[in-house]
């Protein structure tokens, strides 16, 4: 469960950082601190920024101003040697696993090794099985990705972010689209993860379970900025605007009618 | 109209229109009938009677809402009497629908000049594809790896001889039709030998290559743009970025080799073939000697005219790899979006080889003359 920041040294910070797509800003003055090590999760409604902000701190979508610090380098001014090199420090679970669908499980954990390494195919090879057996799918090392569970997909897809063992793990909505069994699974995947190979680990989430079962650090999104961060605690008792009815699933009022057919009838 | 609706006047001088199920049911629903149902002399007040037209559904409650806006433009004061359940209905459903927002599109000018900056774009893009790709296809053929050479030979495969038949076919074809065609007319000039002539310059500088690339643009250039464009939908291209692979060095660089070499080959095999038509009509329809007609061929048609057919092949190849791939990065919105770009990688493939050919014959007939 949740435990306070204190002094964990911090893995990644923006400053002032501003996103969103052809010219239109989703997020503005995002100033976050990830710490090392634990679990962070970043927190809003749908449609708030939160897969915007992970592109952005993948540099998939170039940042629209400020910066983003990965230790001392700021990825938005670095070059993109520079920025091969501190994307060999991160690791990404996609939405919908972004498996390749002609490749097997295998094939898929072993792509990073065989394509940036000059690895033996034999060694690569033992090591995606390595990381396989770590998310519980050694015995499915030759299956398709069509050919298995949409939560046997997400967990394979967290052994390819693995293999190459990054110091920092994004995961955009592990447990979407999953029974409440698969995900708590996966939490405790998660857990485990951090606990045994101390990786940093963003979760990108809105289901309030996994939040409550792994979150060590929250960063609350509402409205185009961050509105609270800190522990649950922390974030819960923020009272910023939004932190209250995300984590109390209230509602925003409905629009009642107040005109049309209704008013023309007779008692 | 007159059975689903009946209109009378009350003592207080208030009319009632009372419509029947049927009058606002899917099969005889007319609101412009049913508001025609109160006449015209009709003043003040006009009371809708629900309470005999049975269970309400959407459908009924947008009849009464276009036959109440009927009503009250003719300036009648409009009540509804309902029971309970259809009241009920009325509150969910009859409210009035807020004007949609209007989207922001360009229109007019503006979207000319939005269209000449995505032209500007695909310019600068392609072009960068096109240097990404030859840099990977040069480190891949410099530095061989197992993995990439063995993409190379599956594409191979997949673009070459697989493509063996049709091009078999269609160039032989077109070999007979050639020489049919001509024959007549060199016929009438004495000249039938001629069509040895005819049949192989045209099929080793024009047709061939022609043809061949237009199929393969048609069978594997398409595949190729639904295979990224289907990747990028599915987040792998990106999962391939933040892993620090180039897609370009992974999905495009190995095609564009295994053209470069199968393209040639194929093209050469659809020019010979082409010609064996030719000589199929040439000594059966025309009573050529075989021997004379190869001879003809091989004296005719100069090594250096199949040779300048086969770089253009290989310049319609590179031309098939880049368009084809730009257009699959570049697919967006979903399954449709794959189906455009894959359509579009086609037909640009077409337009650009038909260029590059006209440029490529406008140079080559400049430096003959």
């Amino acid at each position: 469960m949740s435990t306070t920041n204190g002094t964990a040294p911090i893995a990644i910070r923006t400053t002032g950082l501003s996103c969103g797509y052809d010219g239109r800003v989703v997020l503005q003055d995002v100033n976050i601190a990830v710490p090392q090590g634990r679990i962070t999760c970043v927190l809003g409604g749908s449609g708030c920024g939160k897969s915007t902000l992970l592109k952005t701190l993948l540099m998939l979508e170039p940042a629209m101003g400020g910066s983003i610090y990965i230790g001392a380098d700021d990825m938005c001014c670095c070059d993109n040697a520079r920025l091969q090199v501190l994307r060999r420090s991160v690791g990404v679970l996609f939405q919908g696993a972004a498996l390749f669908n002609s490749l097997t499980l295998l094939e898929n954990v072993a792509f990073p090794l065989l394509e940036l390494t000059e690895l033996d195919e034999a060694i690569a090879t033992e090591t995606a099985r390595l990381k396989l057996a770590l998310v519980g799918l050694a015995p499915y090392a030759h299956f398709l990705p069509a050919e298995v569970s949409g939560g046997m997909r997400k967990r394979c897809g967290i052994a390819r972010a693995l293999v190459r063992d990054p110091a920092i793990l994004f995961l955009d909505e592990p447990g979407a689209g999953l029974d409440p069994t698969t995900s708590a699974g996966l939490d405790r995947m998660i857990l485990g993860i951090r606990n045994r190979l101390g990786t940093t680990i963003v979760v990108v989430t809105h289901e309030l379970p996994s939040i409550h079962a792994i979150a060590d650090h929250c960063i609350m999104l509402a409205g185009g900025r961050v509105i609270a961060q800190g522990t649950l605690e922390q974030v819960g008792a923020s009272g910023a605007p939004g932190v209250r009815e995300f984590f109390e699933r209230i509602p925003p009022d409905e629009p009642q009618p107040t005109e049309g057919l209704a008013t023309l009838l007779l008692p | 109209m007159s059975g689903l609706a009946v209109c009378e006047r009350n003592a207080d001088g208030v009319w009632t229109l009372c419509p029947s199920a049927d009058a606002l049911s899917e099969e005889a629903g007319d609101a412009a009938a049913l508001s025609a149902v109160v006449p015209a002399e009709a003043t003040g007040r006009v009371v809708i009677d629900l309470r005999g037209a049975g269970a309400l559904q959407t459908l009924g409650v947008v009849l009464l809402q276009r036959c109440v806006k009927t009503l009250e433009a003719r300036g009648l004061e409009v009540r509804l009497k309902a029971d309970a359940d259809q009241g009920r209905i009325l509150g969910a459903l009859g409210g009035v629908v807020p004007e949609p927002l209007v989207a922001d599109r360009s229109r007019g000018l503006d979207r000319v000049l939005r269209g000449l900056l995505s032209l500007h774009e695909a310019a600068i893009e392609s072009a960068w594809l096109l240097r990404n790709t030859l840099k990977h296809s040069l480190i891949q053929t410099l530095r061989p790896r197992g993995r990439d050479d063995g993409r190379m030979l599956s594409q191979i495969t997949q673009i070459g001889f697989d493509a063996i038949p049709l091009v078999a076919l269609i160039s032989s074809m077109l070999g007979l039709i050639l020489a049919l065609q001509s024959a007549p007319i060199l016929r009438m000039w004495g000249q039938e030998l001629r069509v040895a002539d005819l049949v192989g310059l045209s099929m080793c500088k024009e047709i061939g290559p022609l043809l061949t690339a237009v199929l393969v643009a048609g069978r594997s250039g398409s595949a190729l743009a639904a295979e990224i464009g289907t990747m990028k939908l599915n987040d792998e291209l990106d999962a391939m970025t933040v892993m620090g692979v180039d897609p370009v060095g992974v999905l495009v660089a190995p095609r564009m080799r295994a053209m470069l070499l199968a393209l040639p080959l194929v093209t050469l095999m659809g020019d010979v073939l082409g010609m064996m038509g030719g000589f199929f009509i040439g000594t059966t329809v025309l009573d050529i000697a075989p021997q004379q007609y190869i001879n003809q061929t091989l004296e005719q048609v100069p090594i250096n005219d199949v040779f300048g057919g086969l770089v253009k092949a290989a310049l319609f190849g590179i031309v098939i790899v880049t368009v084809s791939a730009w257009q699959g990065f570049a697919a967006s919105g979903g399954a449709s979006g794959v189906g455009r770009s894959t359509t579009r990688s086609v037909v640009y493939s077409i337009l650009w080889i038909i260029v590059v050919d006209a440029i490529y014959t406008a140079v080559d007939t400049s430096l003959a003359l």
